[in-house]
């Protein structure tokens, strides 16, 4: 009971911390304006083709607008969430937790869980606030219905697995370098199209863009922005690509509790 | 004399080496590319026009937030604007160099693409013409660097706007028909990588050199604001 | 050389009133300035320093009218400052960071610059670690490069915020002494919360409450202004009653003794005490009106 009530203590305060850093919420609100900026000044012709939704199946437009914003939101994540560890040695707050009786495997779940839903809700809201556009212009639940198995299965999974890794990474290697590591890795492992000359993992099961997901589940055919196809996935692809990602993420998260430990053991 | 070693030495390892190790590892990364037979010409274009800009203006709002003796100098007969902006112009000469030096290796072995507007002219004026591919967009990011490290007086908030800033010129010029020309004329950062055969790139890179200078002046000013000044943002 | 301030007001944005009306006169020498944290001291010492600008009010150091900006580009000329937080760059060397401070302040002459840098690492004991970086320094002696580039320009304002907080005794001690053998030809404003650093140094004093100025005058003043107020009670171990300040509580085994500031409830085993200045300092923040009811000092301001 008593780990319990840390481990939601840890989660609620670190949600805290994120969700009112103001290098959350501008990136987010800079491309909501972006967004409008492209709605306001599109030819009447094209504005008319991206926002009358009901000339569409439902389906398409939840997964397309999915696919639209997972193309490029969690590069803002990762990068985000990518100062979280380093910032409690910077703060100094580090030395004081490790004295602390929660166990380190306690603390660091419930920061990874904290700091993930935080900075996960502007996305959240960015993308919710196109589903009720939806629902509004079409009267059409089955639009939510579809967005939060949208969700769950193309975004959350891959969410999961960068909030792993930027919270991992940054404890090894510099902050700046990482985070430029990470775009570098966004547009070569997901939006890269595959079949070139160079080796890529975009295209492969391992990819958190979430296009098996989008694939196996909504039939999804490209990914948005990149026009890059997605190759056909049956259910079962779609099934292993979200376990992989949150095998992965658990597996990162353990081994970065144990080579914490292992550092802490050597002081 | 002395000022200017100190400057530089304050600005460290970072400054000096970060444009040096990512025109290395770029080069490195193209020999790679060179080897597995992919066209590296458009890659050290967007090597200059891409990627060494964003590392110089996120370079630069650190230099211009980051001070740990910040309430020391605001009481210094030579103003804490003036030693900022000295800093500055120290990190822009610096990265300006490494990138011309860079450019112009590109350039003597034929390394580099060349948008359309320029692409026939004569070798010497190529390599003139050639520097706007890069130093429009390498001063545009470090002004724009610049205001907004003074605005938000907070390095995390800096870094992620200027890189969302980046990141959407990447993808929302590359949509096709989207924007009229006025805007894409002014705003499009990335001309010579993505849209090299336009006939508005001399416009378009005079339009944002233009910019970026008409904004340093502007982060001079906020930097007037003491009080602004010694609140460093808790998030950092 | 003096300083004269008159209705000086700060208000921070979000209508925080940081200074309320502060009329203080601060002569040469040492200068105390004690406070509560949160009564203003260190936005008036960041006025006084030119790094912030007041929101109204009157302001003179020597002839230099201190509320422009000429005026505080001229004071940044005569000044040194010591901020509470000293920031540093850590991969300085303590003589490579009171050099470029030196050339910061104007010491353009390289040579002179030089040995008046020598000569200060001599003065605060810093002459054989000179060469070795910044980070690797202790609290103190990261102090002591603070006083050390205060002086650099041998400045006839030297405004010191909090300067012996988190040092231990002996650096404590060696720091009030260094103070105040620079207090003879100049303004030397300390500012703290720590009593005892004032009593050991400053023979004038302010006291700031809520940006306000409560009390300015001398030391003998203050403590003069206490005697009769300050009592020794001993107890078999129940806390004295009455309208009073435990200001320190000693376990004796079977007794407690305390030392209190104010009016017991009864006087029966009270013994009446010589006061000091923290006791004088305790009885003014009690209440500051009645403090000097008695004798109607003109130097209270409330």
């Amino acid at each position: 009971m008593y780990q319990f009530s840390t481990f939601w203590g840890v989660l609620r305060y670190e949600f805290r911390m994120q969700i009112h850093r103001r290098a959350l919420w501008i990136p987010f609100g800079f491309f909501l304006l972006v967004l409008l900026g492209i709605l306001l000044i599109a030819p009447p012709k094209l504005r008319d083709e991206l926002l009358q939704v009901s000339h569409y199946p439902m389906r398409d437009v939840v997964i397309n607008w999915t696919n639209q914003l997972n193309s490029v939101l969690p590069i803002l994540f990762g990068v985000l969430l990518a100062d979280r560890l380093p910032r409690d040695r910077k703060t100094r707050v580090e030395e004081l937790l490790t004295t602390l009786p929660v166990p380190l495997s306690l603390r660091l779940t419930g920061k990874y869980l904290g700091t993930v839903l935080a900075t996960m809700m502007p996305i959240f809201l960015i993308y919710f606030g196109g589903i009720l556009y939806m629902l509004i212009s079409t009267g059409n639940f089955m639009s939510l219905l579809w967005a939060l198995a949208a969700f769950a299965s193309v975004m959350l999974p891959g969410l999961l697995f960068i909030g792993a890794f930027s919270l991992a990474c940054p404890l090894f290697i510099w902050t700046p370098v990482y985070q430029f590591l990470f775009v570098g890795y966004w547009f070569w492992g997901n939006l890269f199209p595959p079949g070139t000359a160079i080796p890529t993992l975009s295209g492969t099961i391992l990819t958190p863009i979430g296009g098996y997901a989008a694939s196996a589940f909504f039939q999804a055919q490209f990914l948005a922005n990149t026009g890059n196809q997605i190759p056909p996935a049956t259910v079962s692809q779609g099934i292993s690509s979200i376990a992989l990602l949150l095998v992965i993420s658990v597996l990162v998260l353990l081994t970065l509790s144990g080579l914490m430990q292992w550092r802490l053991s050597r002081q | 004399m002395d000022r200017f070693r100190y400057e530089l030495r304050l600005l460290g390892w970072r400054v000096t080496l970060t444009p040096v190790l990512v025109a290395l590892g770029l080069s490195i990364f193209a020999l790679i590319l060179q080897v597995v037979d992919t066209e590296i010409k458009r890659f050290f274009t967007a090597s200059l026009e891409i990627i060494l800009p964003l590392v110089v203006g996120l370079l630069v709002t650190t230099v211009t937030t980051d001070d740990p003796a910040v309430e020391l100098l605001l009481t210094m007969p030579r103003t804490y604007a003036s030693t900022i902006m000295r800093r500055l112009f120290i990190t822009l000469l610096w990265a300006a160099l490494i990138t011309l030096l860079f450019s112009s290796v590109l350039a003597l072995f034929n390394l580099w693409f060349l948008p359309r507007q320029i692409s026939t002219w004569a070798k010497p004026s190529q390599l003139l013409a050639g520097q706007l591919i890069w130093l429009p967009t390498l001063l545009w990011f470090s002004a724009v660097g610049f205001v907004i490290a003074q605005v938000t007086r907070s390095r995390a908030t800096s870094i992620m706007l200027l890189s969302s800033i980046w990141i959407f010129s990447m993808f929302v010029f590359g949509l096709p028909l989207l924007f009229p020309d006025w805007l894409k004329q002014s705003l499009y950062l990335f001309t010579s990588t993505l849209s090299p055969q336009v006939d508005y790139w001399f416009t378009n890179r005079e339009i944002i050199l233009l910019t970026a200078l008409l904004l340093i002046p502007l982060g001079w000013l906020l930097l007037r604001s003491t009080e602004g000044l010694l609140k460093t943002a808790s998030e950092d | 050389m003096d300083i004269e301030i008159k209705a000086l007001n700060k208000l921070y944005r979000g209508n925080v009133q940081a200074l309320n009306n502060l009329d203080l006169t601060i002569p040469n020498g040492m200068y105390g300035l004690l406070g509560p944290n949160g009564a203003g001291k260190t936005t008036l010492m960041r006025i006084l320093a030119g790094i912030l600008r007041p929101t109204s009010g009157s302001l003179s150091i020597g002839s230099h009218n201190a509320t422009t900006e000429k005026g505080r580009t001229a004071v940044k000329r005569i000044l040194g400052y010591l901020p509470q937080d000293l920031g540093v760059y850590p991969d300085l060397t303590a003589y490579e960071f009171l050099d470029y401070i030196g050339i910061l302040k104007g010491l353009d002459n390289r040579q002179a610059r030089q040995r008046r840098v020598n000569e200060l690492l001599e003065l605060v004991a810093l002459s054989d670690v000179a060469k070795r970086r910044l980070k690797t320094f202790s609290g103190g002696m990261k102090r002591r490069v603070g006083i050390a580039q205060a002086l650099l320009n041998d400045p006839e304002l030297l405004i010191v915020d909090e300067p012996t907080a988190g040092l231990d005794p002996e650096e404590r001690i060696r720091f009030r002494n260094m103070l105040a053998d620079l207090g003879g030809n100049r303004i030397v404003l300390l500012s703290t919360h720590i009593v005892e650093d004032i009593a050991q140094t400053c023979q004038k004093l302010a006291i700031m409450q809520r940006g306000h100025v409560i009390f300015q005058g001398t030391v003998t003043d203050l403590v003069t202004a206490t005697t009769g107020k300050v009592w020794t009670i001993t107890t078999q171990g129940s806390k004295p009653t009455g309208d009073l300040t435990v200001v320190s509580t000693m376990n004796m085994g079977a007794t407690v003794q305390y030392r209190v500031v104010g009016e017991p409830a009864s006087l029966e085993h009270a013994v009446p005490t010589q006061p000091g200045l923290e006791d004088g300092y305790i009885w003014l923040m009690r209440d500051p009106a009645r403090a000097f009811a008695r004798d109607g000092s003109a130097n209270l301001a409330v």
